[in-house]
């Protein structure tokens, strides 16, 4: 394909943001038209990427780009293939660049302080069989947000613009191939969605924004600081300062020092980490909080207890995966050794974060709260996926972020419409409405059985999968997680079985509870519009036949997740000798190489 | 007959039901009731048709070629290559998935006809049939399939069959409690299915020591049989990974067939409607865990000690079952727990290695059971919905057709000559003499279990249906309507004639039609008792099994002896018995409050405190700092000044410390 596809889906919704902004806020229909002609197209561009990929996994530029002392990288395998990729020179020009490794031929050892080196990145994006998913899955849940947006609701063509932003944002984080395009994308994500969450929701949505966003811009002050570590040590140690992730995928394995720093505190010598270490625990910190695992979550309940359903859609639905997306692209590719290293942590982490969440899913009366922990619970799973470190858990873990994605954006919608016509989120406060309301009980049902990773649903096979990765691993974290499965179980059937099941109970406007008996119809309560059914049913689809068909994600992601697994410094594949880069080693105060794994 | 057609009628058998299902949930209330009395019957008929048919055509091959695996769809491969997981949509057929299959769709079917007279009044028609059709394709996929994913998926959609229609009546709390109850169990046996899988996926060993990761059955029987060593297979026999591989496959077998410790969901299942019950927690559902443990058999074989775990836990629930059963009062409940008994019977001969007689009894028990259900759903129908048996009485003369019906499949169950579950039963205890754990004690715990089944089986024909009318109700009981008596008495035929098919008539040998037929899944079996000892203990344990009878007879038909002479006498045996041994108030005491307080003590201490109360403590401190750095911008010239000077100060000394 030769026209940059994935350029124009990346800058779609911002040209869509730019047109809306030309439209008087009075307008509301067209704004509205405007928004979700944007949201489609954007959805359609990745379906066709989406169906590019699944027929040609394998294909994609698999060598890395640009060259190093004059020798041309077109030879050597990149550690990871991506497609779609488009590269721009933007800072640093290659002329600048080329003066600098001129520098570095003369000098003797490679570094030559007299030549500052330059700031070199790019502008380069592409994606993986990974990042295609997740574009895909963004596409989707921000057209489904488009259209879920209430006629009712306040500032409509704002929302929709900082939504595009958003999308951009979102979409920019996923295909990013160098790492200050990624930081800057992280960052400017952020913006948009502080500002929906600001303007628009429940009355606590002020403190609720506030805490997201100092938190998780607390946690990206710390991957900045390790993505400018990274070029620094992987420049200094072979002379290409670059921000180029599959180049820095391709030195870090090999040259990021594996020897503990220390401190000498009054004669005594304090061992630490390796630099690797600590690099990997930066970014680690930043895409905890994303996610969030426990005991970095307590934005979450906040945020998603105020934010508008729309909101939710793509808030739960998307952003929190960045976090998964973030742990896979970078902190398994570039750090494998610190990934082992920290598995048992990691595990530690999901497995808490799977029992915790679940524990407190189980103790709320708020349905919101509900769905939000066990949201927790369910990339508990993911994390835990990730940090098996093999492909079954790797490959579970991608297709339950693409599944998380779908089922909660599902269980936000049902919730939000339950809102919407009773106006209370207290599970007390409802009951049977599976009687006035079938059709939302029926489709709920599947989303439910979904969110309790129920066999023939989507997301038992994610969790079978994820769970057969970490027992390979460590049984005992196994079946503690399994426990999970069954708390999930008993969550969610309160949750289904007290709204749909039970004597019919409608909370009354007026505050007064109308209590219908058991042959009344559940007076003047209406089942779900047109409109709704067409929000839930594709998800609901989704939910069904990626369960009883889950072949078409597992094969797009099948050779990309086996290429992540064998950057582990043990497998077979050994860059370095291929890239003759090993100038700097004879300067270096430590061996590169992955052999000295702690 | 070839692979086309074989594959034809395998999608006949699993597509109709579903086809059923489909268009009932997405046509929902659309589609006309009359539809629905067809299409939801009529679908069962029709795979049941596709069973025959294809018992036909296996029938047809070598005993040793009957079994055929048929590939619908590539589920997921993540490439074997680096060991990473795979799995596919398999279909076997083999004569005993065929058995199976034919209990599912045959006796499905009945209970499919009878429904339609059953539910007829009720709002959710529609919804009911969609549930049941949904519940035999899940059945079926959990017999037919030919790997352990597939199963799993079968196993648990089963589960969540069984949740929906238990709770099928949503308005009631105790049928929402019910559904929930029951639904957890089978996920915490599917949990032991689960971990099985794995532990099979990842260690079984090919003949040449390589690692094969696979979940095909096929390629797992062949390698973990004997001649198993350390470098092959799973293992030696009573390996340690075998024998936790076998409990953890009871684990899912113990949850779906209701044996202790998972068997609490069963009696308040009986929520549901009675066809329900009668298909799903007396024909099919809880017979899966003796189809598992049948299926499996070459796991246990190799694992004695699962085995023997197996039989003692059956024979134990069969033994507990069967002493509960003797004090409940709701006629449902009875037969309910005789279920639990008769499955508990079953479980037992499976895991002593029996597992053609456990077959056997499994299909007598379905005729037998599914019929006692449906005559008794027809009295509950014939009396306005009643269940406590106290309130009946008299009723014979009023259920001309049911009760002859009722008193068939009660001979049956009480294993009285020449009925199904004589033959079925005593089969399956003879065996009991020479193979199993603790022989012949497990045979004695067995008779006594005859015994009480007799003895509480009869109680509830007598006090059902003889003697005085107790309610009003009882008193202007009707029949129920033809199309619920027809596959009443059509199971009360089966279930006084099936059991002659043990029999060859030929030579009277005891050669079983069912045993011939599945010879070629379970091979021999290990020991029988010889013809002597197998006759004693047949007469001993149908003379005992009588004397039930006629111990049930004194107390409820002649009322020679006092009905509260236990009560009286043992009220401590009693009590236990009527409070179902304290199981749910221990369960509820030490798994589902802890488990609930642990919930709350999250969110009312942990989330505030620790989590929330971390960041607030960094929220504040800084709060706090701010607040004394804002006291420098007074404003005030002299506070400028001193700040000017105090930090003059510090910086000289650094400054100074800096320099030496």
């Amino acid at each position: 394909m030769t026209w940059p596809i994935l350029g124009i889906t990346l800058f779609l919704p911002l040209l869509g943001s730019a047109v809306l902004a030309l439209i008087p806020a009075s307008r509301t229909m067209a704004v509205r038209t405007v928004g979700i002609a944007f949201a489609a197209a954007t959805f359609a561009l990745s379906l066709v990427m989406l169906v590019s990929f699944y027929a040609t996994p394998k294909v994609g530029s698999a060598v890395l780009g640009g060259s190093v002392h004059g020798r041309s990288l077109a030879h050597v395998a990149s550690p990871i293939t991506f497609q779609f990729q488009e590269q721009l020179s933007w800072l640093g020009s290659t002329r600048a660049l080329g003066q600098f490794r001129q520098a570095l031929n003369q000098g003797n050892n490679g570094v030559n302080q007299a030549f500052a080196p330059p700031i070199n990145f790019s502008f380069h994006i592409g994606v993986d069989g990974l990042a295609v998913w997740m574009v895909a899955l963004t596409g989707l849940l921000f057209l489904l947000a488009a259209v879920a947006l209430s006629r009712r609701e306040d500032r409509p063509r704002s929302f929709l613009i900082l939504m595009g932003l958003a999308e951009t944002g979102v979409i920019g984080v996923l295909v990013s191939l160098d790492l200050v395009l990624f930081y800057f994308f992280w960052e400017a994500a952020l913006i948009p969605l502080y500002f929906q969450l600001l303007g628009w929701g429940g009355p606590r949505r002020g403190a609720a924004a506030l805490k997201f966003i100092i938190y998780t811009v607390a946690g990206s002050l710390f991957m900045l600081l390790a993505i400018l570590g990274l070029y620094f040590i992987t420049g200094a140690e072979t002379g290409v300062y670059t921000f180029d992730v599959p180049t820095q995928i391709a030195m870090a394995t090999q040259v990021i020092g594996q020897h503990p720093t220390s401190l000498t505190i009054f004669g005594h010598v304090f061992t630490f980490l390796t630099p690797e270490q600590w690099l990997f625990l930066a970014f680690a910190l930043a895409f905890a909080i994303k996610v969030p695992l426990v005991p970095f979550h307590t934005w979450l309940p906040d945020a998603y207890g105020s934010g508008t359903t729309p909101f939710l859609i793509f808030f739960a639905g998307i952003v929190s995966k960045l976090g998964a997306f973030g742990l896979i692209r970078y902190n398994l590719a570039l750090f494998p050794q610190a990934s082992h290293f920290f598995q048992p942590v990691m595990l530690a982490l999901g497995v808490t974060s799977i029992l915790y969440g679940g524990l407190m899913a189980l103790g709320q009366r708020d349905i919101r709260q509900i769905v939000a922990y066990s949201s927790i619970s369910h990339l508990g799973f993911v994390v835990l996926g990730i940090f098996a470190l093999n492909v079954d858990g790797l490959g579970g873990a991608i297709v339950q972020m693409v599944n998380h994605g779908i089922i909660v954006a599902g269980l936000f919608l049902c919730v939000g419409m339950l809102e919407v016509r009773f106006g209370t989120r207290d599970l007390g406060r409802m009951g049977g409405l599976a009687r006035p309301m079938p059709i939302m009980a029926g489709m709920f049902l599947v989303l439910v059985l979904a969110g309790m990773g129920m066999p023939l649903m989507n997301s038992f096979v994610g969790e079978f999968l994820i769970l057969l990765g970490v027992f390979q691993v460590s049984p005992a974290w196994a079946v503690a997680a399994s426990l999970g499965v069954v708390i999930a179980c008993w969550y969610m059937l309160r949750l289904y079985q007290g709204l749909t099941q039970g004597a019919v109970r409608i909370p009354g406007t007026g505050g007064e509870e109308r209590r219908a008996g058991g042959s009344v119809s559940g007076g003047g309560v209406r089942d779900l519009r047109a409109l709704e059914i067409a929000l839930l049913a594709p998800l609901v689809a989704v939910c069904i036949g990626v369960g009883i068909y889950p072949s078409p994600i597992i094969s797009t992601i099948r050779f990309n997740a086996s290429q992540y697994m064998r950057l582990d410094g043990r497998g077979p594949q050994a860059l370095m000798p291929t890239l003759g880069l090993g100038v700097a080693s004879s300067s270096a105060p430590q061996p590169p190489g992955g052999g000295s794994a702690p | 007959m070839d692979a086309a057609t074989v594959r034809l009628l395998v999608a006949g058998i699993l597509g109709l039901p579903t086809l059923g299902f489909l268009v009932v949930t997405l046509g929902g209330t659309l589609v006309p009731r009359r539809v629905v009395r067809l299409l939801g019957p009529g679908v069962i008929v029709g795979a049941f048709a596709c069973v025959v048919l294809l018992t036909v055509g296996v029938l047809e091959r070598a005993p040793a070629d009957r079994s055929i695996t048929v590939t619908l769809w590539h589920w997921l491969s993540l490439g074997g290559k680096h060991g990473g997981f795979g799995a596919t949509f398999n279909v076997l057929v083999d004569p005993l998935s065929l058995v199976m299959m034919g209990v599912i769709t045959g006796v499905g079917g009945l209970i499919h006809i009878y429904s339609v007279g059953y539910m007829a009044e009720d709002r959710g028609f529609n919804r009911f049939f969609a549930y049941m059709n949904f519940f035999i394709t899940s059945m079926l996929v959990l017999v037919l399939s030919a790997n352990l994913v597939f199963l799993i998926i079968g196993w648990a959609m089963v589960a969540f069959a069984s949740y929906a229609l238990i709770a099928f009546w949503y308005e009631r709390p105790t049928a929402v409690a019910a559904g929930r109850k029951a639904f957890i169990t089978q996920v915490i046996g599917d949990v032991g299915l689960v971990l099985a899988a794995f532990l099979i996926f990842l260690n079984l060993r090919g003949r040449s020591g390589n690692l094969l990761h696979t979940v095909d059955f096929a390629t797992i029987f062949a390698n973990v049989g004997p001649g198993a060593h350390f470098h092959n297979g799973l293992g030696p026999a009573g390996s340690g990974l075998v024998t936790v591989i076998g409990l953890l496959l009871f684990a899912g077998a113990a949850a779906k067939s209701a044996q202790w410790p998972l068997h609490t969901w069963l009696p308040d299942a009986m929520e549901g409607p009675t066809p329900v019950s009668a298909l799903i927690h007396a024909a099919t559902m809880v017979t899966a865990g003796v189809y598992l443990v049948c299926r499996f058999h070459p796991i246990f074989e190799q694992a004695p000690t699962a085995g023997a775990v197996v039989a003692v836990i059956g024979m134990g629930t069969a033994l507990m079952a069967a002493i509960i059963g003797c004090t409940q009062f709701d006629i449902k409940r009875v037969i309910a727990y005789s279920t639990m008994s008769q499955i508990g019977l079953m479980i037992f001969s499976a895991g002593i290695g029996a597992y053609s007689a456990a077959i056997f009894q499994l299909v007598a028990h379905a005729f037998f059971k599914a019929l006692l259900f449906m005559a008794a759903g027809n009295v509950i129908h014939g009396i306005g919905g009643e269940q406590d048996i106290r309130q009946m009485g008299g009723l014979r003369r009023r259920l001309r057709f049911t009760y002859p019906a009722f008193a068939v499949g009660t001979l049956a169950l009480s294993g009285i000559p020449l009925f199904a579950g004589w033959f079925s039963k005593e089969e399956l205890l003879g065996n009991g003499l020479v193979l199993g754990p603790a022989t012949p004690w497990l045979w004695v715990a067995g008779v006594v279990v005859n015994v009480l089944t007799s003895f509480y089986s009869f109680r509830v024909l007598w006090v059902t249906f003889h003697g005085e009318a107790h309610g009003e109700e009882a008193s202007k009981a009707h029949e129920a309507p033809r199309v619920m008596v027809g596959p009443v008495l059509v199971l009360a035929a089966l279930a006084a004639l099936f059991g002659f098919t043990n029999i060859d008539f030929g030579t009277f040998h005891p050669i079983t039609i069912v045993a011939t037929f599945l010879a070629p899944v379970f091979g021999p079996i290990a020991r029988v008792p010889a013809p002597g000892v197998a006759l004693l203990a047949l007469l001993v344990g149908t003379a005992l099994s009588m004397g039930g009878l006629g111990l049930a007879f004194l107390v409820y038909g002649r009322q020679a002896i006092a009905r509260d002479l236990v009560p009286r006498r043992a009220p401590w045996v009693y009590q236990l018995s009527l409070q179902k041994f304290y199981w749910d108030e221990v369960y509820d005491a030490m798994l589902a409050r802890p488990m609930v307080g642990l919930a709350t003590a999250c969110r009312r201490v942990i989330e505030p405190g620790v989590f929330n109360g971390a960041v607030d403590g960094v929220r504040s401190a800084v709060q706090t700092l701010a607040d004394d750095f804002r006291t420098f911008q007074s404003g005030l010239l002299r506070d400028y000044a001193l700040v000017f000077f105090v930090f003059a100060v510090i910086g000289l000394l650094v400054l100074g410390l800096h320099l030496t």
